[in-house]
């Protein structure tokens, strides 16, 4: 009996987690504990870090199988299902999330800024001067033409575009390139007002700009439809992301699917914000995250949001030379994307030199133009590396 | 393949450069398109709201129009929004004129109606 006893205790030792968790996975549990630390006491992000660190801790637990593959085919002999979180990574793997999420950005974006004011969409195009340059940088690291592309994207300061082009081109790198995307998106108060501040004067940064026009109902209708179809039929590959994107603004802006509409921007938005945040985290395994070119990707990320601010203000410069001093170039900045913290920074550096000014929604504009600049972006390195 | 590992690194950095200035000139040439196709629609609805800026709208001074029969279709109902205004202000019928009366349209669900049917009549 107590042979019996032994050998029971020895099988549930052995069975237990503790048994088998190897000191990668330690560290990555430490990772996940510092996004989850992140998240919740220093809020970044945390709509998403959340998710990101849980499911990476999820998926760092031994035994535990929550990423693992199906053996077998269904319905056969021997079949054993897939991990809870495998079936869910389907959604990423396949590019379902991303557009899905890109339906409530639209719905939650009033493109009127940037309709009134169409000169300020090439504010938007600039700014994605920052994927490119660090592209070059990762080719030049070693990475292959797919990797440095993912690595790019994540200057698009796009969560959604930078998993649907990651998830395409490089899936391996899938976790470190998101979670330094959201970790510099929740950075960019910290990151943007420096450099805005060292590439501008004073006298610029004060500038106050004319008040925008009214926008009629018929240009906003009409706007998501055009550029749907333009968009797409430049580039098919970005069809997806800027469709889905258009979609959800003219579920907004049509005035006749208010339920639809707010459903796109809520619920819909904040499940698959659930599935995407937990199953992108899951991703991160030790195998695959703790390498060196997880600490470069961050490096090179951090580049990227640098240089796309830079290349913003520095047209903005440009067009406050050009329109003699109409425009802010404060605003060139919010072109990174990042809706709409971006568009926030520009609006806080600019009231801390003259505080009546509102830059709000002269920044939107280059802000909105710069989700379309990246899907661009992304659909065009889709169509090089895909 | 555009980036092999035997490449030489010149040559990766050539093909990159070339990348970045395809990438950008695309970047830019579609957001421009749209920038410009926004000019266009603009250009569409100027007139209309360019006619409607400049022609300020002229108010006509309102004529009274003593209430008849032959103008009104059901003088109860007048009498009747009438004296509830009058009641709900706590004055007197003689202190305002009734110049219209229009049916808006329901804005509510049914059961807001319902409920706000249900809070008057407690008042009453």
């Amino acid at each position: 009996m107590l042979n019996t006893l032994l050998e029971g205790l020895k099988q549930f030792l052995g069975n237990m987690g503790f048994a088998a968790i190897t000191p990668g996975q330690v560290i990555m549990l430490i990772v996940s504990f510092i996004l989850l630390y992140l998240a919740i006491s220093k809020k970044f992000e945390p709509l998403l870090l959340l998710p990101i660190g849980f499911g990476m801790f999820l998926a760092n637990l031994p035994l535990a199988g929550l990423m693992a593959e199906p053996v077998g085919t269904l319905g056969q002999e021997g079949f054993q299902a897939g991990g809870l979180l495998y079936y869910l990574y389907l959604g990423v793997k396949l590019g379902i999330y991303p557009p899905l999420i890109f339906m409530g950005v639209g719905a939650m974006t009033d493109f009127g800024p940037l309709i009134a004011n169409p000169k300020s969409i090439l504010l938007g195009a600039a700014a994605q001067f920052g994927i490119f340059t660090v592209f070059i940088g990762a080719v030049l690291l070693g990475f292959t033409g797919p990797e440095a592309a993912s690595i790019g994207i994540i200057g698009g300061a796009d969560g959604p575009t930078a998993i649907f082009l990651t998830s395409k081109l490089a899936p391996d790198l899938l976790g470190p390139i998101a979670v330094a995307a959201y970790s510099y998106m929740a950075l960019v108060p910290i990151i943007q007002p420096p450099i805005m501040r060292l590439l501008t004067t004073k006298e610029e940064r004060s500038v106050v700009m004319e008040q925008l026009r009214p926008v009629s109902k018929k240009e906003k209708v009409i706007f998501p439809i055009f550029v749907t179809a333009l968009v797409s039929l430049i580039l098919p590959s970005a069809a997806p992301l800027v469709g889905m994107l258009m979609l959800g603004n003219l579920l907004r802006e049509s005035g006749v699917t208010e339920r639809l509409s707010k459903t796109a921007q809520n619920e819909l938005m904040n499940i698959v914000t659930i599935f995407l945040g937990v199953t992108v985290g899951a991703t991160a395994n030790a195998e695959t995250f703790l390498k060196p070119q997880t600490l470069m990707i961050i490096g090179l990320g951090l580049l990227a949001f640098s240089f796309g601010t830079t290349a913003g203000v520095l047209l903005g410069k440009l067009m406050y030379k050009l329109t003699g001093g109409k425009v802010n170039p404060l605003i060139g900045s919010a072109g990174v994307s990042a809706v709409p913290m971006a568009a926030r920074v520009s609006q806080t550096v600019g009231q801390e030199e003259n505080p009546s000014n509102f830059l709000l929604m002269h920044a939107m504009g280059p802000n909105v133009a710069g989700v379309i600049g990246s899907a661009v972006a992304a659909g065009l390195l889709l169509s090089i590396f895909g | 393949m555009l980036f092999t590992e035997t490449m030489p690194i010149g040559e990766r950095f050539l093909n990159s450069i070339a990348i970045t200035i395809l990438g950008m000139l695309v970047v830019f040439a579609v957001l421009i398109i749209i920038a410009y196709s926004l000019e266009l629609l603009r250009i569409m609805f100027k007139d209309k709201n360019t006619i409607e800026k400049s022609v300020p709208e002229k108010k006509e001074p309102v004529k009274l129009v003593p209430v008849t029969q032959e103008n009104v279709e059901d003088i109860d109902l007048i009498l009747l929004i009438t004296a509830a205004i009058a009641a709900d202000e706590g004055s007197s019928t003689d202190d305002f004129f009734v110049r219209s009366i229009k049916p808006l349209a329901q804005k509510d669900t049914i059961w807001a109606s319902a409920g706000r049917q249900q809070n008057m009549s407690k008042k009453m």
